[in-house]
């Protein structure tokens, strides 16, 4: 009897000492038992530097996981002490603030400023003498977002020192490397690429000279385009040699001039383009290099020798050639070559008009390299031609009887504004019509310089608007976070002067259509950097993706996904197809989120623990394939990255 | 004669008295195990009421345990949520329990249902378990009853390995004299530095009655 007296009491004790023991358990004080101090409420104070699993050299200045009592209650946070913190040195608590507390900035942005930043209206963009952001939540309004000039002036994200307890970021400090980061690379040190170089001087390493065999490297990198111009001002190079150079690289042109401090101009003797340290002005207008063609002033390795002495400042402005164009991947780094010209339109689509479908056909079209006002769109009908026996002609007279029937017609018989699509009307049912897109150089009238045509000619056939039975091809335009002209999702848009082109320049792409969720059609294809026209720096279907069968009319959800990007509801609206579409365009640019890092088409926490595994690493590590998020070859988490800011910016929880 | 009587006499009061105090001493042990008995008997029913109470009444732990197809050998963590505790009218603290056994943990991703027609104003913060974390993100939705919610350690952190509170969830309730859950959903992770994949093995939600 006394055992089960025992037991009983036992349990009884158990349970209820389980209940106490529990309902401890519950505090939610910081480690180490901390206290807050007297205008402090809540949950615990300590100076930073003295608890144990926390050093900083400035940690006295802080204290932690407070909660000021105002009214409102400042929430949970970090503290800034006004003069300090007084702490026990054990770790324990009881540390208080000698005076005010200042603010204030705590997880998950702790930002120290606005130049860390990366693009301007980006919520988590912070003034640089303003501590932000105490209540540790989502929520954009809790930011307190103030938009600053320096913001506004450089949209990138600190690549430096910026310390976060001690916010003193500037501009200069912050936007050195991303102002550098054009096309121009400092002895060869930088790792810029293709933005506009706005002319930190250039110098010789040691402030030697030429005679000391010094030489001052600035690389033209122009990432494989073909053309591009260069501008160049007043430098003062010293007393040392300075080479322009990015072997290997077709041509390129300098416009400017390279002021001297004396002397007169001189020429270099193994083809390179030299000014010696005597020569007062050289002038580089006009000035092209060639390397298959090397001269006088052109090295068989394009590059040009500046030769000591010499002053300039050297600004990188793509001229009227094609902007650079990025390697493709896995190509080892080589240039790719464009021609000298703007591509050729390319034509898309010739579809029935569906309100018009005897008579009336819809062609699309995409310009590539020119303007939109300077391309004009043709059509011929070859079957009234043939019946006069003649051939749809172009450019040349016609000296038949019935000249016009191998006549091109422009839509409405007009010259005026012709953007993709047109809809030809007036068509002959039943006949053959060829057409073609014509684009002009910087005049868009019949009488224009004609600079490149489609090809081949396009053809349909009018009122052909039978069932469509073939795979409908769709095309598309898709901005990937972080790469070319596409910011993050909160701010997609980067300047056009602040584009950087990739090193990837090529992805597959899979196009799902839904029926509310149901999978309705699904293909697969490429998209490709676009390096001109109004999508330069979004990536396009250079291929229309041919879908799995022919899509019926209706609306449809669309989702696209690429390796490393979001998958999800990639547009706003249901796109609507209408009947028997032999190919459809998507209007509306899809941008998609980076931080899919391990690819598995969810974004959570195992895409950051796979971005900080991959700190420092390369795309072509294990696991690091999708962690490069803005493509410079290295994945930087720490410091606050590019790619770990560009994650933080992107993530969509719950997603 | 009479002397004899007068001796015998007291011999008789003596074996009288003797039976009788043997009779009252019986009578009173008798007495004092029936209250023992009452007393036992009172300790039971407490007993039983008490674990009734703690195992039936007011907590029904729904247990997720994760896909086997998906658990890998190295997953050891276990998450559970608290018995909510009343802390204002209305008003309920839960906590989300971790207990990371051998796995230095970096990063949680919860994901938590709940009845958004019984529990309203839900929030939640990060517990103590992870020191100067960093909320990744924060989503409660309040029309389908879910809360996301992902903490993680800034990069060069050290794993934190042991047992503690990782996240506090606190709400108010709109349905009283129900009964409610809060579930872990299957993708909730747990990260270490070293695997790529969740190492979370267990996850316990929680069923009580709303007063």
């Amino acid at each position: 009897m006394k055992k089960i007296f025992s037991i009983l009491f036992a349990i009884v004790f158990l349970f209820f000492f389980t209940s106490l023991f529990s309902q401890k358990s519950l505090a939610t004080d910081p480690p180490g038992g901390a206290k807050c101090s007297a205008n402090l409420q809540s949950e615990g104070s300590y100076c930073g530097g003295d608890y144990v699993d926390y050093t900083n050299s400035e940690g006295l200045q802080y204290l932690y996981y407070c909660v000021k009592n105002d009214n409102p209650p400042t929430p949970r946070g970090w503290y800034k002490c006004k003069n300090g913190c007084i702490s026990t040195h054990n770790g324990l608590g009881n540390d208080y603030c000698i005076g005010e507390i200042l603010c204030a900035y705590t997880h998950p942005l702790n930002y120290c400023g606005s130049d860390i930043n990366r693009i301007a209206g980006d919520p988590t963009i912070f003034s640089s003498n303003t501590l932000y952001n105490c209540d540790n939540t989502s929520a954009s309004t809790d930011y307190n977002y103030v938009p600053t000039s320096d913001a506004q002036d450089c949209p990138y994200i600190c690549n430096g020192s910026c310390d976060l307890f001690a916010p003193v970021c500037n501009k200069h400090s912050c936007c050195e490397q991303p102002d550098c980061a054009g096309s121009l690379i400092e002895n060869n040190s930088a790792q810029c690429n293709n933005v506009p170089w706005n002319g930190t001087p250039l110098h010789c390493p040691t402030g030697g000279s030429s005679s000391s065999g010094e030489t001052a490297h600035l690389t033209i990198k122009l990432n494989g385009a073909t053309s591009a111009t260069f501008t160049s001002t007043n430098h003062n190079l010293g007393h040392c040699n300075a080479l322009f150079s990015d072997p290997p690289q077709p041509s390129f042109q300098v416009n400017g001039s390279i002021t001297c401090s004396g002397g007169s101009v001189g020429g270099g003797s193994n083809g390179t383009k030299l000014v010696d340290q005597n020569a007062s002005t050289d002038n580089f207008t006009g000035f092209s290099c060639d390397p298959s063609n090397p001269s006088g002033t052109c090295g068989s390795d394009g590059t040009i020798n500046v030769g000591a002495n010499q002053s300039a400042i050297i600004t990188a402005n793509y001229g009227s050639g094609n902007p650079p164009v990025a390697n493709p991947p896995g190509d080892g780094g080589n240039p790719v070559s464009n021609p000298t010209t703007p591509t050729a339109p390319t034509l898309d689509t010739a579809t029935c008009n569906p309100s018009s479908p005897n008579n009336s056909e819809i062609i699309r079209w995409t310009i590539n390299g020119a303007n939109t006002t300077q391309a004009l769109p043709y059509y011929c009908d070859k079957t009234k031609a043939a019946a006069h026996n003649v051939s749809c002609t172009k450019d040349k007279a016609i000296t038949t009887a019935d000249i016009q029937a191998g006549w091109y017609f422009l839509p409405n018989n007009t010259a005026a504004s012709f953007d993709s699509p047109q809809t030809l009307t007036g068509l002959v049912n039943g006949d053959q019509y060829t057409w073609f897109v014509r684009a002009f150089n910087g005049d868009h009238t019949i009488t224009g310089t004609p600079l490149a045509d489609s090809s081949p000619d396009g053809n349909f056939t009018a009122g052909d608007c039978g069932t469509q039975t073939n795979p409908t091809p769709i095309s598309l335009v898709v901005g990937l976070d972080g790469i070319g002209s596409t910011g993050t999702h909160r701010n997609p848009v980067i300047p056009a002067d602040k584009i950087q082109s990739p090193t990837v320049t090529h992805f597959p792409i899979t196009v799902e259509l839904f029926d509310g969720t149901t999978l309705k059609y699904h293909g697969d294809g490429n998209i490709d950097y676009v390096t001109s026209g109004a999508n330069l720096g979004k990536f396009q279907t250079t291929t229309p993706v041919n879908l799995n069968a022919a899509v019926a009319a209706g609306s449809y959800t669309v989702k696209v996904s690429v390796p490393g990007y979001q998958y999800e509801t990639a547009l706003p609206n249901p796109e609507t197809f209408t009947a028997n579409e032999t190919s459809h365009v998507i209007s509306q640019t899809v941008n998609l989120r980076t931080g899919n890092v391990n690819n598995d088409q969810t974004f959570d926490v195992a895409d950051y623990t796979q971005l900080i595994k991959c700190d420092g690493k390369k795309t072509t590590d294990d696991g690091c394939k999708y962690a490069d998020l803005d493509d410079n070859d290295t994945v930087d988490v720490t410091n606050f990255g590019f790619d770990y800011n560009l994650f933080l910016a992107d993530y969509p929880v719950g997603n | 004669m009479d002397e004899l009587n007068k001796t015998i006499e007291p011999k008789e009061e003596i074996i009288k008295q003797k039976i009788i105090t043997a009779w009252n001493s019986f009578v009173l042990r008798v007495k004092m195990l029936k209250r023992t008995h009452v007393f036992i008997a009172v300790l039971i029913v407490i007993t039983l009421l008490l674990l009734a109470t703690a195992l039936f009444v007011n907590s029904t732990p729904p247990k997720v345990v994760m896909p086997k197809n998906a658990l890998p050998s190295y997953a050891h963590t276990t998450l559970k949520l608290t018995t909510p505790q009343l802390i204002a009218p209305s008003t309920y603290q839960t906590t989300v329990q971790i207990s990371t056994n051998q796995n230095d943990t970096i990063a949680v991703g919860l994901r938590i249902s709940f009845d958004p027609k019984v529990l309203v104003n839900v929030d939640i913060k990060p517990g103590n378990f992870f020191f100067l974390p960093m909320v990744l993100g924060k989503n409660i939705n309040q029309t389908t009853g879910t809360i996301a919610y992902d903490l993680v350690l800034p990069p060069k952190k050290p794993g934190v390995k042991g047992n503690g509170t990782v996240a506090i969830i606190t709400f108010s309730t709109i349905k009283p004299n129900s009964q409610t859950s809060l579930n872990i959903l299957p993708s909730t992770k747990v990260m270490d530095f070293e695997h790529g994949a969740s190492v979370l093995k267990t996850a316990t939600g929680i069923t009580f009655n709303v007063k």
